[in-house]
């Protein structure tokens, strides 16, 4: 029952930090005043339009990939092992990936390779991240690693690889200098590419399954800090909100930028942490 | 010696003989009936491994030793392929002069499986058994498109029986030269799968350099078992847990780099070289058998002297499997909508199971942790690896009509925004590696 509350408030949160994004952000001088739950009216809206063109297998793609997320946020609040929640979110990804292949059109293929890209440099993050956690802590399983948080400050030994997650969390939810364009937000054409292949409710499917994700970063990141489990994933949230709010004032960068800056930082900072560990 | 074990080496050698002499006819009875066999036998000897023992006196495979040597010598000259001549040549006369002057004794149980080597044979046993129907329909179709096609049939035929007869001798083997003589066998049998579908092309697509560089590994590693003799009084692998003193360091060294170089794992695009049969599924059988079981199994035998060396030594021997890993998964990417792709996942495999065999040894070495780059290399092979399996699935998906070709040659630059030339720097990694390796073993000489 305990889980379920978990799993359900992380849902919720997720929600609730893009409303209050949207609600600071409409508030500022200079911007337009928007509905306070736009982005959840956002989303309800599209489930109510119908799927554009003949594409069928992108519903059942994207009913896939929000499957996978659920199992790994269940996975995660539950204190899996953090190997198997990167691979259910790969399968997750997998699904998103093959999903924009199918609709066999440019800007879907577009979109599919940026995201080829990104999860390459996520994957690679994590796995070495759990190289890292494994060396430092002794197990891979979140609750444990909690619990070893607590007593041992597991974040003093882990301090880049604390960053190099939440920089895939920044990654995932194309933030600052980590956007690779694929959001939809852009009014471009190859900005636009997540829109060619999903569209009506699988797009808004699709959407609630990367909203699931970074729930489960989220949960995951929280496990890191020395804290009550609520405070911890409060704290992170809030980190999470700040960079939705700088995301504002930062410009967008061409998406290959992004992807060799993701590897920098996140790639390269997760090595530093495990050779670190390795030798030290 | 159990007489399944005996089944298991020299039922595919009369079938070998029988086909030899059958000018053509029956060959495809003759590789089902050898798969079948072989996996029944295999069975049988895993569910009761000692029936029945027979005494089969050293004497015989002495024998068999030499004259496998001087028929691979006595081809060469007839290929005209004289540095395979040359290395063949000095293999005879140091058989000779060890038979002669030192006349070892062979392990009383020449060929004897353990629990392992039995589920790694059956293992094998299975897959070979599941290639065959395949095989047999692409023979089919290509005997109806090619021309003096029954002769290449019969010597396609004649390596894949001594294929399973090679495969069963080299996991059974027991003693440095059990293993020497199957290499040999499993050398004569790529010569005739090779032979077989090579005239089509009208060029030799296998580079020979590989042959050459297999031979001359071979005559080093019967080099390191006359030493190994001499220093421990025993041929058998296990045996050799006091280690050979000072030369032990370079004797692993050669014994990691001749399982090496006859599984092919040589961490390049040099996969498909062996792919000469293009229309019948046999280089997957062989790598499969020869890169990725054959490897494990035969270095898992001298763990016993594995225990005994330097930690440098299997450091950069992980690291080795590590770059097979890595380059495996890379080359499956690069060339995923090519069935090239599935063989070079072979290898990325075999890299791991290479790596694996060092696992946990006495010396002090826990599993990649001798230094951070094998994990990070593997890691990285994995990430490729299931990006590959994500590319080909989605390839399944993709409309392909609506996709020109140059849009999708350049898939790896699209992924990887960086200009990196992996393939030179792969190359560059194992040269970097091999001679590592070799400078630390004979710098423990001093």
């Amino acid at each position: 029952m305990f889980k379920i509350i978990w799993l359900i408030a992380i849902i919720l949160s997720v929600s609730v930090l893009y409303i209050a994004y949207n609600y600071i952000k409409s508030i500022m001088p200079g911007q337009s005043r928007t509905y306070i739950l736009q982005p959840v009216y956002r989303l309800l809206k599209l489930f109510e339009k119908k799927d554009e063109g003949n594409n069928f297998l992108a519903c059942f793609f994207s009913t896939g990939s929000c499957l996978f997320s659920l199992i790994a946020l269940y996975m995660a609040v539950s204190g899996y092992n953090f190997l198997f929640v990167i691979s259910v979110l790969s399968m997750m990804d997998l699904f998103v990936i093959t999903g924009a292949f199918s609709s066999g059109e440019f800007s879907g293929r577009v979109s599919a390779r940026r995201g080829m890209s990104r999860f390459i440099i996520w994957l690679f993050t994590s796995i070495v991240s759990a190289a890292s956690v494994y060396q430092a802590a002794g197990t891979l399983k979140l609750n444990e690693i909690a619990r070893i948080s607590g007593t041992k400050v597991l974040i003093i030994s882990l301090p880049f690889t604390f960053i190099s997650i939440f920089i895939i969390l920044l990654m995932k939810s194309n933030l600052v200098y980590f956007n690779f364009g694929i959001s939809g937000n852009e009014l471009s054409i190859i900005g636009d590419a997540l829109f060619s292949p999903y569209s009506g409710w699988s797009l808004a499917v699709i959407q609630l399954a990367q909203w699931i994700e970074i729930g489960v970063w989220l949960k995951i990141l929280s496990n890191f800090l020395p804290m009550v489990k609520t405070v911890s994933f409060t704290v992170v949230s809030l980190f999470f909100l700040a960079f939705l709010l700088l995301d504002g004032f930062v410009s967008t960068v061409e998406w290959k930028k992004a992807a060799r800056l993701s590897w920098g930082w996140a790639g390269g900072l997760s090595i530093i942490n495990f050779i670190y560990l390795f030798y030290f | 010696m159990g007489l399944m074990v005996l089944c298991l080496v020299f039922i595919p050698l009369l079938l070998f003989v029988i086909v030899m002499f059958s000018r053509g006819k029956g060959t495809h009875f003759i590789i089902a009936l050898s798969g079948i066999l072989f996996l029944v036998c295999t069975f049988v000897m895993f569910l009761s491994p000692n029936v029945t023992d027979i005494n089969m006196p050293s004497l015989i495979w002495k024998i068999i030793l030499l004259l496998t040597v001087v028929l691979i010598f006595i081809r060469s000259i007839w290929d005209k392929q004289y540095i395979i001549s040359i290395f063949t040549f000095f293999q005879t006369i140091i058989l000779v002069l060890f038979e002669i002057l030192v006349s070892p004794a062979e392990p009383e149980r020449y060929l004897y499986y353990n629990l392992r080597e039995s589920l790694l044979l059956l293992s094998g046993a299975v897959i070979i058994v599941l290639f065959v129907p395949f095989i047999i329909y692409c023979l089919r179709k290509y005997e109806n498109n090619a021309n003096n096609a029954i002769n290449k049939t019969r010597r396609f035929s004649m390596g894949f029986v001594l294929l399973l007869s090679s495969f069963a001798g080299l996991m059974a083997a027991k003693s440095m030269t059990g293993l020497f003589l199957f290499w040999q066998w499993q050398y004569i049998s790529g010569y005739l799968l090779l032979k077989a579908f090579r005239d089509d092309e009208g060029h030799v697509s296998f580079p020979q350099i590989i042959t050459f560089i297999q031979q001359a590994a071979l005559t080093l590693f019967l080099l390191v078992s006359v030493v190994s003799y001499k220093m421990t009084g025993s041929l058998a692998m296990q045996d050799f847990l006091p280690g050979f003193g000072k030369v032990s360091e370079l004797a692993a060294l050669v014994v990691f780099i001749s399982a090496i170089l006859m599984g092919l794992l040589i961490p390049e695009n040099f996969v498909p070289w062996f792919d000469s049969s293009g229309t019948v599924p046999i280089a997957g059988l062989y790598l499969i058998i020869y890169s990725l079981i054959v490897p494990y199994g035969v270095l898992l035998k001298f763990r016993p002297l594995f225990n005994r060396l330097y930690n440098g030594v299997i450091s950069l021997m992980i690291l080795y499997g590590s770059l097979l890993v890595f380059a495996g998964a890379y080359f499956a990417l690069v060339s995923y909508k090519n069935r090239h792709s599935i063989l070079s996942l072979i290898m990325c495999i075999a890299g791991l199971a290479v790596t694996t065999v060092f696992n946990n040894l006495q010396s002090g070495i826990i599993f990649l942790s001798g230094n951070p780059l094998p994990l990070l290399l593997i890691i990285a092979g994995i990430v490729l690896t299931v990006a590959y399996i994500i590319l080909w699935i989605s390839f399944i998906f993709t409309h392909t009509g609506q996709i020109s070709e140059n849009d999708e040659d350049n898939m790896l630059a699209s992924i990887i925004p960086f200009n990196v030339n992996f393939g030179l720097m792969i190359k560059i990694g194992w040269v970097a590696v091999t001679a590592l390796s070799l400078g630390v073993s004979l710098s423990c000489l001093k």
